[in-house]
């Protein structure tokens, strides 16, 4: 028998040793409201997690570790569901995976630690070589399907809000393409200090100083145009 | 695809799923969001803790007035307590309760200051004044909301930025909700009571019961005991 007040000074904040001081009656209902709370936020979140998606389950191939028979188990249910690789090209799957499985990346795991994009990578060899052609074709097509799937929409909503910071009502017209490659600053910069270094400010000064060129010449040029207009309108009085 | 729980997408009538799945047949895989379910758990379950959000309610609407909170701000100063100002509670934001009780209890001291001073406003009644100098006086109450914060603040919300993270592959998620669920059940639980696979608790009867000074109770029956007669429909 342990005394709940020792979990909750260890997981949350020794303060709750003071619980042991506490009259009977008080120490019971502040037990008993907190434990009907947390058992019903446990209760909740099985329900509403996906703990019983079997997709998520199969689709923890990717991280290559179980047996030979386990993982043509799990990919098979996977192609099944999604229909990437026809039934012809069954067979050819199969001696795909066997051939993967008699290589040896151990050293590849340890070197890309928890990442499975990163491991299929450098197994398929891409980083290293620009040629298109694949070793494993077929078993790649799963692959790639399943590093597609999303696991959360928290990143789609996360953008949308950050949109809202670009798309201003004072700035509501700017490009497509302008748009999204603030975006993209936006995703890549998200947890991090953006730096400026001198290079940076080299360029800018540039480009300010050109568009500064072009605005000062387009002044000039439409004085121009509006003195020729002046003069012919003379001529012709 | 991954979706919220929203009726325009598990409607079974002329919900998004349906709709789909009749048009393309089986391409088509849906996921509950992670991110979602946590929010809308928590705020199912508060309901159970109808006391400790009525006081947080009540305190952000007093302090929702400026006039009051530079009122606040200059007791801080002159008695030296930190300088703080409240955190708003809002209940769409994902979880941001954690963080208004956090603040809570970093300015308990200055609030119970506060409470006793008993500024004259109009529309503040002396009598509200005097239940919260009894919930500010009250050890039990403060343990309450110190378990309510540490629970929202250092277990949930931290899942919470994992699931959040980009960087997170299909092949880490269930690991990920098992481990939060884990986390969550020492809290009360006796850890060496918490089995292995936590997502599939057997549907034991609560029978008799629990001594409370020292509890300690086995996983099945803690959460089935909550389940009884009040598990949503799907």
């Amino acid at each position: 028998m342990i005394d709940s007040s020792q979990n909750l000074s260890r997981e949350i904040d020794p303060r709750f040793n003071d619980l042991k001081s506490f009259l009977h009656e008080e120490k019971k209902t502040f037990a008993t409201e907190f434990q009907k709370f947390l058992s019903k936020v446990l209760s909740e979140i099985i329900f509403y997690l996906p703990t019983d998606d079997t997709l998520v389950d199969n689709s923890d191939f990717v991280t290559l570790t179980y047996s030979l028979q386990a993982r043509k188990e799990k990919i098979y249910d996977f192609n099944e569901k999604f229909q990437i690789v026809s039934e012809g090209e069954i067979p050819k799957l199969n001696q795909e995976i066997n051939t993967l499985m008699s290589q040896d990346f151990l050293w590849m795991k340890a070197f890309c630690k928890e990442s499975s994009l990163h491991l299929w990578s450098m197994i398929e060899g891409m980083s290293s070589t620009e040629d298109v052609t694949l070793k494993y074709p077929t078993l790649s097509k799963i692959f790639k399907v399943a590093h597609c799937l999303p696991i959360s929409s928290s990143c789609i909503e996360q953008t949308f809000s950050s949109l809202k910071l670009i798309k201003s009502n004072i700035r509501s017209n700017s490009q497509e393409s302008t748009t999204q490659s603030l975006l993209l600053i936006i995703q890549k910069y998200q947890n991090k200090l953006i730096v400026i270094d001198d290079d940076m400010v080299e360029e800018y000064e540039a480009i300010k100083s050109a568009l500064n060129v072009r605005k000062s010449n387009h002044r000039i040029l439409t004085q121009q145009v509006v003195e020729e207009a002046k003069t012919n309108n003379e001529v012709q009085n | 695809m991954t979706r919220d729980r929203a009726n325009e997408f598990v409607g079974s009538y002329a919900g998004l799923d349906k709709l789909l799945k009749e048009r393309k047949g089986s391409y088509i895989w849906t996921l509950k969001d992670p991110c979602h379910a946590l929010s809308s758990a928590m705020n199912k379950s508060l309901s159970n803790l109808s006391e400790e959000i009525k006081f947080v309610e009540d305190l952000s609407n007093h302090f929702s007035s400026s006039q009051r909170q530079a009122k606040l701000q200059r007791m801080q100063k002159e008695t030296n307590f930190p300088e703080l100002s409240m955190k708003k509670f809002i209940k769409t934001r994902w979880l941001s309760l954690g963080l208004t009780l956090e603040r809570i209890l970093d300015m308990w001291e200055g609030l119970s200051y506060y409470m006793k001073q008993k500024p004259k406003y109009a529309g503040v009644p002396v009598k509200k004044y005097e239940d919260f100098i009894m919930l500010f006086e009250s050890p039990i109450f403060k343990l309450g909301i110190l378990c309510l914060s540490g629970i929202l603040h250092k277990k949930i919300n931290k899942s919470n930025v994992k699931w959040q993270d980009q960087k997170l592959e299909i092949q880490n998620l269930k690991p990920k909700t098992t481990q939060c669920i884990k986390d969550l059940s020492f809290l009360f639980i006796d850890p060496s009571q918490v089995p292995q696979d936590v997502l599939t608790p057997k549907a034991l009867k609560w029978d008799k019961q629990e001594t409370i000074e020292t509890y300690c109770l086995d996983y099945d029956r803690f959460i089935t005991k909550s389940f009884q007669g009040n598990r949503p429909k799907v």
